[in-house]
């Protein structure tokens, strides 16, 4: 190995000395800036939360029976519930009919004259059509959080009329019943 | 196009246009539907706080996000929950303080034009001599501030609000404590990766929720540990049943017999299931399950 001239070992001197300091004199540069200055922590605390978007009527319009049983099932379009959720949700429904008929409405309040049988649904066009219900029955539950775009339900709701049922002439009155939904996070 | 050619284009253009409407069904009403939704904003929906007589809790915002006006009307239910932990109502328990804790909303009736919101006060009455858990469910029911006679089908549309309520008493021997007891623990195993789930259903007999966590082991018949899996955490309330699970990855369990069991931690304490045996075939599955030791 070639020795090192002595040029270079006071150069190597020089530039040791000029790194140790541009250390010291940066430490002291930081640590005075460090004294001036004050942390200020930003906090904030996401809440649950919980949109829903439920439809808010539907009428089924002038509807007659048939003598097919089958044929005589007056089913709706499609009914949309929209949830947006940070935390686990369910959903359930019930109507204020404990059977769930729909029952003569005069105007100011019900009779007792009733379809023969009961409002019934179906989520996401899957399974069988179950009848609604006076107690609250589960439509979802244990659903996972949402994105943005929420999770959309699909409802199809449909009645089945026959010739038992008596037909309204009075203008005024219908066959009518009241669905709530009801959009909750989970324990 | 020629003449003779005019007619088929015309009539393959009306079939097309016809499809749509021809695959409909034939009972599916077109008039069947509903053109507005009711849509609203309720924040937060789940309020945990200590309170003494006359605190206010929350504020809860709600907010209408849709564009129809809404009435909403505020009011209190019973809480509870299954063993899924979906909460169960029950009627509205109005100003009695059967239950030691009741809350009163202010305001409890007003309306929201699209786009507005109002932040609803919420304050809770103790009674003297209360002390542990209560939990009233807020629920805020919206409806169309219009009357809608004309409608055959009406929808409210609700959301709740969960509280867990805790009333500390000054008196020394009240005592607050949650209480679980394991009733059962289930066995359950995937057919495809053979990853085992253990299920326990636990009581908290206590006066006050509990956050139930822990884990589940799985040992060899000699007591040498084979896995162990965390349980996810769950909330049971006073007098309620919840199930906790744990999923063990897919691992490998060579033919014999093991022991499963349960471990739930609640407030500091360690509340160990009564083991469960079962027995592992050849080709990993679950083959057996014994559920009592005790009485092989």
């Amino acid at each position: 190995m070639k020795p090192l001239s002595g040029d270079f070992k006071r150069a190597s001197r020089r530039l040791g000395f000029v790194l140790i300091m541009s250390v010291i004199l940066l430490g002291q540069g930081v640590s005075r800036a460090s004294g001036n200055t004050s942390m200020m922590p930003v906090t904030c605390k996401v809440m649950p939360t919980l949109e829903a978007s439920f439809p808010e009527s539907l009428d089924f319009g002038d509807v007659a029976p048939t003598r097919d049983p089958d044929g005589s099932y007056v089913i709706s379009d499609t009914q949309v519930v929209k949830i947006w959720s940070n935390t686990e949700w369910a959903l359930t429904m019930r109507s204020d009919s404990a059977d769930g008929r729909m029952t003569k409405w005069t105007g100011d309040g019900y009779s007792s004259e009733t379809l023969t049988f009961p409002l019934e649904w179906q989520l996401n066009g899957e399974g069988e059509f179950m009848r609604i219900e006076g107690d609250d029955i589960s439509v979802v539950q244990g659903q996972s959080p949402t994105d943005k775009y929420g999770t959309a339900l699909r409802l199809l709701f449909r009645q089945l009329i026959t010739y038992n049922d008596v037909p309204l002439l009075d203008p005024a009155t219908f066959y009518r019943i009241e669905v709530t939904f009801t959009a909750i996070q989970v324990y | 196009m020629s003449e003779k050619h005019r007619f088929p284009v015309l009539a393959m253009i009306i079939v097309l246009i016809s499809l749509p409407a021809l695959s409909r069904s034939a009972h599916a009403l077109p008039n069947a539907m509903s053109h507005r939704n009711i849509s609203m904003r309720v924040s937060p929906t789940y309020i945990v706080a200590e309170v003494c007589d006359g605190d206010f809790i929350g504020p809860i915002k709600v907010s209408n996000t849709g564009s129809l006006p809404l009435d909403l009307q505020g009011f209190i239910s019973e809480g509870g929950h299954d063993k899924n932990g979906i909460p169960i109502f029950s009627d509205p328990s109005g100003n009695t303080l059967k239950c030691g804790v009741f809350l009163t909303l202010e305001p409890t009736e007003f309306r929201l034009m699209p786009g507005e919101s109002r932040w609803i006060k919420v304050r809770a009455h103790v009674s003297d001599t209360f002390s542990g858990g209560a939990y009233p469910i807020i629920v805020f029911q919206g409806q169309p501030a219009k009357e809608m006679h004309s409608r055959e089908l009406l929808t409210s549309a609700q959301v709740g609000v969960l509280t867990l309520i805790t009333v500390t008493s000054r008196r020394k021997q009240d005592s607050i404590y949650a209480s679980p007891n394991i009733e059962y623990v289930a066995l359950s195993q995937d057919p495809v990766d053979k990853s085992l789930i253990v299920s326990a259903i636990c009581e908290n007999q206590g006066n006050i929720h509990t956050t139930l966590s822990g884990t589940a082991v799985i040992r060899s018949y000699l007591g040498q540990p084979a896995s162990s899996a965390k349980l996810t955490p769950a909330v049971c309330l006073p007098g309620h049943k919840r199930v906790i699970t744990a999923r063990f990855k897919p691992f490998t369990l060579n033919k014999g017999i093991y022991i499963a069991e349960v471990l739930v931690n609640s407030e500091g304490n360690t509340h160990p299931s009564i083991p469960v045996a079962f027995q592992v075939a050849e080709n990993g599955m679950i083959s057996a399950i014994h559920m009592d030791l005790a009485h092989p």
